[in-house]
């Protein structure tokens, strides 16, 4: 209890001390390397613009919307599930 | 400067669907042939390991664990550049100048990126876990890995891409469907699914925001930052270091992006007798922003020279002093320089403009910009700020096994502009019918 | 991130009051010094002025206050603001220890001493420098000669240079308990020679430096080189890297050795004893074809797989006559790397009669590359070789010990006559 209670503190007491950008001991803890600002904060941001264009502004069409997005879900499922399939292929000729 | 191809007529525009010559076979058994030949060797490669490269471990090994495949990969990413420029001048700029090859650069943009992830395929130890290693450890290792962030950046430009793609062409292919192959109906069909007319005006606006979302990621933050950024935040090798690597970057893929749709482009009016429908304009045009974007390459290679030499850190002045004492550098920053030289020349006196030149003058930027990056990722390795092994520099020169991938995927690009031109027609219809009578 | 703004400041909850109250001693003191060290920590708070703010306050609690203001020894410890939570918390630790008449009993470990809670506001401000420090490592701690910071087992190394001969017997040591292929030397060894030294030759042992802050295991994409919670071991899980190198070239030590091909050894001839590690992970011997090894401070052995009497103990420490490589528990300031550098210096005592400024002694001490920020968990005895300093041939060549020092002659031969000859 106590050693536990102790990195409570601790874990507390570090965060203003820890800058997660430059050098952080927390790494496996989701949501604090650079890379969460940077890719969903920084990168991405244009997308989510996209997006929410799409939607609000005028013109607008549900199924044109609908399908944008499909293709967006859809064409990132057919990329990484054509690797997929080629990795499979792959390590069970060579692997 | 506009030109009005809007005369040229739809039957002009479907012509790679409806010929069918010797000439094309030839060109596809080419591809065919490159891409046989990187196979033969890929094979080696998975069979017998890494070890049929000439990579090596730096450090007491005195090689380079990164080299030609990295180099490759980052030019391809670079390439695949031409598709937002071309798609951003026509849809957020207006630059109806260059409709005619707007296209041709989103198809470039799909078949180079392809290239770049077959680079990275053949660049692992272990390509058969790309998938199974890599997603799951998405979610926690995006937060800290550059190449995760690389990975994520790069399948959505490519996402992005090819739905610009998608909904753009569901106008063509509808309105062209009588002039189309029977024979691939079901493809037609699924490419048009629920497409109606008044759909046009809502599909012009999403692409628009497409094209302002891709223009910011792809350019500034992959290029400009997740790329330059798996070398520059290393702590461990000199000649990688430093911000100007983004601009640095950025302006050598717009270079050879430039440069790569010229040569499609180029390519498809010779094959195809498309005088009328890709103008010289086009072309001088694209000319014009070769010379610009190579001059911002040469003046960044400037920037990165001079704070090498003058006072750097002994580590960095090491490093640039090797990198400007190697040959190929300078045959590098050469073809560039003398592509910019002629691009300017040709705006001045335009009698100096010949589209033979201009593609000849492309290849040889392509050629340097791929010698600069791989310089730049086996030089930057060679450099390390932990200087204390003899056996660093040690030397690297590319083995057949990995040239032979740069022609496959060479290959690759012509397989798919081949089988590409023969689907889809790859000017838009836009381009030689009114926007009006779009919008209408 | 320093700012003026209060609410940046955790306050310590409910718990830790109990906790503190517990100890006997003023909560509210230790509340409010927690926090107040947190600004010391983010450079908000100067330590001058947090001594000065307390020191009524604690005599009046303790008695005593010999919380130290004073600048570290450069050798002790690390510049940066972490430390200074550290000394602090080292202050109340010899507060607690000062009340209780403990009186320097050096077996006991932090822990155990943490443990009695004798001024539990330590507890609060103890673990500021390694928090949430799922390294098992403790950032605060990385100071050549840091013997006590840090919770749980930190594996290091301390080598001192001064006594390596070159013999290369830690290399071929190395090689042969980790089956190593040809070149791929996990421990190697340079001879160098540097600047206004003349022809003397000086020798450096370079393991992986396990560095608590490792570029390597930051980049790796899918998280295969990982460092263990346990006990800071940085190691490679072969059974999910991918082989990208990436480790490879962020890594400033050049440590990492690709398996470029098939392995000299095969998999038949190594038992799982030396590759499986206590959480089931297979991360120790040489690694498979297609993904990246490197030195594992050897985990097996570390793991008790070898037998218990292996436990704290390498290959190349083994090998080692000339008492130059020692390996341990950086925490525990018993250990052997600790002790050795403590005992080198009080034999090399400075002149503090004639010169009372100078530290206490004369040993030269380092770590690779500091300035790159990888808190190394492997210091050095010795001189640094400076940026001149040039790689020589030994007194004893890598062939004759049986062993290739550049591995790219054998990856050169290629698949067919390479690795497996």
């Amino acid at each position: 209890m106590t050693p536990l209670a102790a990195s409570a503190v601790a874990a507390l007491a570090s965060g203003p001390a820890a800058v997660p950008l430059a050098s952080s001991p927390e790494y496996t803890l989701p949501f604090v390397g650079p890379g969460t600002y940077l890719i969903f904060g920084i990168v991405l941001l244009p997308v989510y613009a996209m997006v929410a264009a799409w939607f609000i502004g005028d013109p607008s069409d549900r199924f044109a919307n609908l399908l944008g997005l499909g293709y967006l879900a859809g064409l990132t499922t057919v990329l990484w599930g054509s690797l997929f399939v080629a990795t499979i292929i792959i390590g069970v000729v060579f692997f | 400067m506009s030109v009005d191809v809007t005369g040229v007529d739809r039957e002009t525009l479907v012509r790679p669907i409806q010929t069918f010559t010797k000439r094309y076979l030839a060109a596809l058994a080419v591809a065919f042939g490159l891409i046989g030949v990187w196979l033969f060797f890929y094979v080696q490669q998975l069979q017998h390991g890494l070890i049929v490269t000439n990579l090596a471990d730096w450090g007491s090994g005195g090689g380079v664990p990164w080299g030609l495949y990295i180099g490759a990969f980052i030019w391809w990413v670079g390439i695949a550049h031409g598709g937002i420029i071309l798609s951003a001048a026509v849809r957020l700029l207006g630059m109806d100048t260059y409709q005619p090859v707007a296209r041709l650069a989103e198809l470039l943009t799909i078949a180079a990126l392809t290239c770049a992830g077959v680079f990275i395929l053949i660049h692992v130890g272990r390509p058969d876990r790309l998938v199974t290693s890599v997603l799951p450890a998405w979610p926690t290792r995006v937060q800290w890995s550059p190449l995760m962030w690389d990975v994520t950046v790069i399948t959505a430009y490519f996402v992005l891409t090819a739905t610009y793609l998608a909904l753009t062409i569901r106008y063509d292919v509808h309105r062209l469907r009588d002039r189309l192959p029977n024979v691939l109906e079901p493809v037609y069909r699924v490419i048009t699914v629920g497409y109606t007319e008044k759909e046009d005006q809502v599909v012009e606006r999403m692409v628009w925001w497409i094209a302002f979302a891709i223009i910011i990621m792809a350019p500034l933050l992959l290029h400009g930052g997740v790329i330059p950024w798996l070398f520059s935040l290393l702590p461990s090798m000199a000649g990688w270091h430093g911000g100007v690597q983004g601009p640095s970057f950025l302006s050598i893929a717009l270079t050879s992006a430039v440069s790569g749709i010229i040569i499609i482009s180029a390519a498809f009016r010779y094959a195809y007798g498309w005088d009328e429908l890709i103008p010289d304009t086009v072309f001088q045009g694209l000319a014009k922003w070769l010379g610009f974007f190579s001059l911002i390459f040469l003046w960044l290679q400037l920037q990165q020279v001079i704070t090498g030499i003058f006072a750097a850190p002994t580590t960095l002045q090491h490093a640039t002093e090797v990198k400007i004492a190697t040959p190929l550098y300078w045959v590098a920053i050469g073809l560039v320089a003398l592509a910019m030289l002629y691009a300017f020349a040709t705006s001045l006196r335009p009698e100096l403009y010949d589209i033979r030149v201009l593609v000849g003058m492309s290849v040889a930027v392509l050629f340097g910009t791929l010698a600069e990056k791989v310089l730049f990722v086996v030089e930057g390795l060679q450099h390390a700020h932990f200087d204390l092994y003899a056996g660093v520099p040690g030397a690297y020169i590319p083995s057949p096994v990995e040239i032979s991938a740069v022609l496959g995927t060479v290959g690759i690009v012509v397989l798919f502009f081949l089988v590409v031109s023969k689907v889809i027609p790859v000017v838009e219809l836009h381009a030689i019918e009114d926007h009006e009578e779009v919008d209408a | 991130m320093s700012t003026d703004d209060e609410s940046m400041y955790a306050t310590p909850d409910e718990e830790h009051r109990r906790l503190l109250e517990e100890t006997g001693y003023d909560a509210d003191l230790g509340m409010e010094m927690a926090r107040d060290a947190q600004k010391v920590s983010a450079g908000d708070l100067s330590e001058v002025e947090f001594y000065r703010r307390y020191h009524d306050r604690i005599l009046e609690e303790f008695d005593v206050d010999d919380r130290e203001v004073d600048l570290p020894d450069p050798d002790e410890v690390d510049s940066g603001d972490v430390n200074a939570i550290d000394r602090i918390e080292g202050a109340f630790e010899g507060i607690g220890e000062t009340l209780r008449g403990v009186d320097g009993d050096e077996s006991e470990s932090r822990r155990s001493v943490m443990k009695k809670g004798a001024a539990a506001a330590a507890l609060g401000l103890g673990g500021l420098g390694s928090a949430g420090a799922t390294t098992g490592g403790d950032d605060g701690a990385a100071g050549a000669g840091g013997g006590d910071d840090g919770e749980g087992t930190r594996w290091g190394m301390t080598i001192n240079l001064n006594n390596c001969d070159g013999c290369l017997a830690c290399m071929v040591a190395c090689d042969q308990e980790h089956n190593l292929s040809e070149g791929a030397n996990w421990m190697y060894v340079f001879a160098f020679e540097d600047e206004g030294q003349g022809e003397q030759e000086n020798f450096l042992p370079r393991t992986c430096q396990h560095c608590t802050d490792s570029p390597c295991t930051k980049v790796c994409p899918v998280g295969a080189r990982h460092t263990r919670e346990e006990d800071g071991l940085v190691l490679t899980d072969y059974d999910i890297c991918i082989g990208c190198r990436y480790c490879e070239v962020s890594c400033p030590y050049g440590v990492n050795y690709f398996q470029w091909g098939e392995p000299d050894v095969p998999e038949s001839e190594i038992d799982d004893d030396h590759q499986i590690d206590d959480r089931g992970r297979w991360v120790g011997s040489r690694p498979p074809e297609g993904v990246m090894g490197k030195c594992t401070f050897c985990v097996d052995r570390q793991d008790g797989q070898m037998g218990e009497e292996k436990v704290g103990t390498t290959a190349c420490e083994e090998a080692c006559t000339m008492d130059a490589i020692h390996f341990g528990d950086l925490n525990d300031p018993e250990s052997p790397p600790n002790q050795h550098l403590e005992e080198y210096r009080s034999g090399q005592e400075n002149d503090l009669e004639e010169f009372p400024n100078r530290k206490e002694h004369t040993v030269s001490t380092f770590k690779l590359m500091e300035e790159r920020g990888t808190e190394p968990n492997v210091q050095f005895i010795g001189n640094e070789p400076s940026p001149h300093a040039e790689q020589v041939e030994g007194p004893v060549a890598y062939e004759d010990m049986g062993i290739t020092d550049n591995r790219k002659e054998v990856l050169d031969r290629g698949a067919d006559g390479g690795e497996e000859a």
